[in-house]
């Protein structure tokens, strides 16, 4: 028999009738919750049996066919807590350490890290957070960004009131907490610190043994150690080592210095300031030392210079992290096991020492659905435990007192000591949501400056005419 | 209504069947959805961009607030120092990488022709590698390799009794190194293309050229040339509007340094709309830059019909 021939609009009608139901069992599936039952369920087999009787005399054969009952047994236990998924981004901890399955265990909690580079990081959060999205429901920030973030971001008092906790807490340093909340006051506090970065100055305590000298106190002391050391041992060893990539990199590296001659990039009132007489010292400085670094340095970023320090071919710079200490402590990669010691950054005299921030704070943006569930987990990812695991799987510095004086973990990282001394002399940068503007345009000028493409006095002219500019357009001085 | 008719032997003429309306449209139903997708994720960005370029933009909780000021943003590009740099730059770099590409690119794509078929398949396979890698992986793996300190190319001169280089580190060098990487990767896309117009080339004013005894050079330069010049025209679009937008690799290797030596025209842009959050003359600078690139492509693809 030939099959009946079915026309396009059957076919089309049949189709659209599959599509229909498959769309309407797919919905209704969605609409319907998850409710997780326990379910015993004692299924017996349907089994014809085939009995045989025989006797002596006549054979009589019988067939019974069984048919046992099916009995399910369905068991419905107490849910308890139910899970709430919650999504992340920015450095909230590190899978393979287990600690997002110890949050899921204790908590109920499941968070979802989207992992991002810094860059994509900064702009996903500033879109997503600025247009009150619910994308993220925690966002891990760095200290700079919070000029930019505090306004769309959830006060986290009364969430943790809402749980019985106290905030701040009194247990984490009190400057460091302090970066949550900008404008001071206005706001109220908006996040919570996690990784205690702060920048240092690292230097080789055999090598200022071998020159016979105190560590440096001053930027000057610092060019007059580097000049010896270069001298003497060039290339097998440079005296100082600074990032020369524009923006970010450079501008971290000249910060410090430009600091530790007694003014910042810009003031309260946010005037440029690198064209005065101290920033144009401080720009000096940068060309002195960057003739005593290993060559190259007009190009390197920041695993470079870790990297040109644990290999032994520079003996100091005033921009290393705890990340890049680890390394300098780790027997497989480095050359300087033990012979790196970390200091607040110099300052010339009269001029504060001036270490910078590098604080990740955790916030819950206003346009999350999960505020509550997003605090209990901040609050859970920064306890002193977490933070104790994180050292040692990622090197973030803990922000808590009772772990900066812990013995256990001093004795594994001697240079948290260090970084502990650092951090009491330790500064934000510039606090405006502007600054990654003033950040982009003098740290372009400095490598300029570093590569010799400009002079001292124009790198300095142009930076502030171009930061004036881009200011007034945004209405930072109206 | 269209009616379906049907005319039978017998000559009779009547309607059979009415076709209801959305049979007689569903080709529309059919190509709706890529319009709906190429009108999010095309046109309504395009018409965002072009309003932005004429607006000041600012972010407020929940809105992006759009306030139009002119001409502002697109006067304000003649007379920033870093736009001009950079569109000198892109200029410099499309010229010199995609006349390098396409010289390069055909001379691979001419020996291969001349090679026995099996060499052919091995050497083209291998010749296509860079070509399938990302250019941002291509631009960390060679950030190592020209590494001032520990980059294996210094390493390899200094076996030769050649000073270090500073490649990307010195403002001189780091545009001329980046552009050897792009040829390095790009002209392999050249040499597909020549390489297929190549081969799909007639035979017969081959064989009068030889009848005639032209020289193999003479061949080259009065056959092959000409033949190919429809070739030539696509490649210079596509390697020119490729090589115009570059800005991935600068941003993996040198963020646009040293100083500002290797910005060019999209990376400013992307610094303007992400890093200054300055959104309406980043899209004045985009719009400018899309205007002149339709020009460009205009200009090829009338050559191409011309051809």
């Amino acid at each position: 028999m030939l099959p009946r021939s079915v026309s396009r609009r059957q076919l089309l009608r049949a189709g659209g009738g599959v599509a229909l139901g498959a769309a309407g069992v797919a919905i209704l599936a969605a609409c319907g919750e998850t409710q997780v039952v326990e379910v015993e369920r004692v299924v017996e087999k349907e089994v014809p049996v085939e009995k045989i009787i025989e006797k002596e005399v006549a054979v009589e054969k019988v067939v019974t066919k069984e048919v046992e009952r099916i009995v399910t047994v369905v068991i419905e236990k107490p849910i308890g807590k139910p899970r709430v998924r919650l999504r992340g981004t920015g450095p909230l901890g590190t899978a393979e350490t287990g600690i997002f399955d110890k949050l899921l265990s204790e908590t109920q909690i499941e968070l979802d890290h989207v992992e991002q580079p810094y860059a994509a990081t900064y702009q996903s959060l500033l879109i997503n957070l600025s247009q009150g999205g619910s994308a993220y429901d925690i966002a891990s920030m760095d200290d700079p960004w919070m000029p930019q973030f505090t306004e769309f971001l959830a006060d986290i008092t009364p969430l943790y009131q809402g749980f019985g906790w106290v905030w701040p807490d009194p247990d984490m340093i009190p400057a460091i907490v302090d970066l949550g909340d900008w404008p001071p006051g206005k706001y109220g506090p908006r996040a919570v610190p996690n990784i205690g970065n702060i920048q240092s100055f690292a230097y080789r305590t055999d090598v200022m043994e071998d020159l016979g000298v105190q560590p440096p106190k001053t930027w000057d002391d610092v060019a007059e150690y580097s000049a010896k050391i270069t001298g003497d041992m060039a290339p097998d060893l440079y005296g100082y080592t600074i990032r020369g990539q524009p923006g970010n990199p450079a501008m971290t590296s000249f910060l410090p210095i430009m600091r530790g001659f007694g003014r910042d990039v810009i003031d309260g009132d946010l005037n440029p300031q690198v064209n005065t007489e101290e920033g144009l010292a401080a720009l000096d400085m940068v060309v002195t030392l960057k003739n005593l670094a290993p060559p190259g340095v007009e190009n390197i970023g920041h695993h470079e210079l870790g990297k040109l320090i644990y290999t032994g071919l520079a003996a100091m710079s005033g921009d290393v992290w705890p990340d890049q200490l680890l390394k300098m402590y780790t027997p497989d990669l480095s050359k300087v096991v033990g012979k790196i010691d970390v200091l607040p950054e110099p300052a010339q005299p009269g001029a504060d020492h001036a270490n910078m921030t590098g604080v990740w704070l955790f916030g819950v943006p206003q346009g999350s659905e999960n505020h509550e569930a997003a605090a209990e987990a901040i609050h859970w990812l920064t306890q002193a435990e977490n933070q104790k695991e994180n050292m040692y799987a990622n090197n973030w510095p803990p922000v808590r007192f009772s772990l900066m004086d812990d013995p256990g973990l001093l004795a594994d990282f001697p240079f948290l000591a260090g970084i502990k001394n650092a951090a009491s002399v330790a500064v934000p940068r510039p606090r405006t949501e502007h600054y990654s503007i003033v950040e982009e345009i003098v740290g372009r000028h400095v490598s300029a400056v570093i590569a010799e493409q400009e002079s001292v006095g124009d790198a300095a002219r142009l930076a502030d005419e171009e930061v004036r500019v881009a200011l007034e357009e945004k209405g930072a001085y109206s | 209504m269209l009616n379906v008719l049907r005319r039978r032997s017998g000559g009779d003429v009547r309607a059979i069947a009415k076709t209801p309306w959305w049979e007689t449209h569903l080709r529309f139903f059919f190509i709706a959805p890529s319009m709906v997708l190429l009108a999010v994720l095309a046109v309504f960005p395009a018409i965002m961009s072009w309003r932005m370029a004429f607006s000041r933009v600012t972010f407020k909780l929940g809105e992006l607030a759009i306030e139009p000021i002119g001409f502002s943003n697109f006067t304000k590009a003649f007379s920033d120092n870093l736009i001009i740099g950079s569109t000198v730059r892109t200029a410099v770099w499309v010229l010199v990488v995609v006349s390098v590409e396409i010289v390069v690119g055909l001379f691979i794509a001419f020996l291969m022709s001349k090679l026995h078929s099996r060499a052919r398949m091995v050497f083209t396979a291998a010749l296509i590698i860079p070509l399938v890698l990302p250019p941002v992986s291509v631009g960390a793996g060679w950030l190592v390799m020209m590494d001032v300190n520990f980059g294996v190319l210094n390493y390899l001169l200094s076996l030769v009794g050649i000073e270090p280089q500073l490649w990307l580190a010195d403002d001189r060098t780091a545009l001329p190194s980046i552009m050897l990487i792009d040829i390095w990767q790009s002209s392999m896309f050249v040499f597909i293309l020549m390489y297929a117009g190549i081969l799909s080339l007639p035979q017969d004013p081959y064989e009068a050229a030889a009848i005639d005894g032209a020289s193999p050079w003479q061949i080259f330069r009065d056959v092959t040339i000409p033949l190919l010049r429809p070739t030539f025209v696509v490649v210079l679009l596509l390697r020119t509007l490729d090589a115009a937008r570059i800005a991935d690799r600068m941003l993996a290797m040198t963020r646009g340094g040293p100083g500002s030596s290797t910005e060019t025209v999209t990376l400013s842009i992307y610094k303007y709309a992400f890093i200054h959050f300055n959104f309406g003359y980043a899209s004045a600078l985009s719009v400018m830059f899309q205007v002149v690139l339709i020009i460009l492509a205009t200009f090829y693809i009338r050559r191409i019909l011309r051809t």
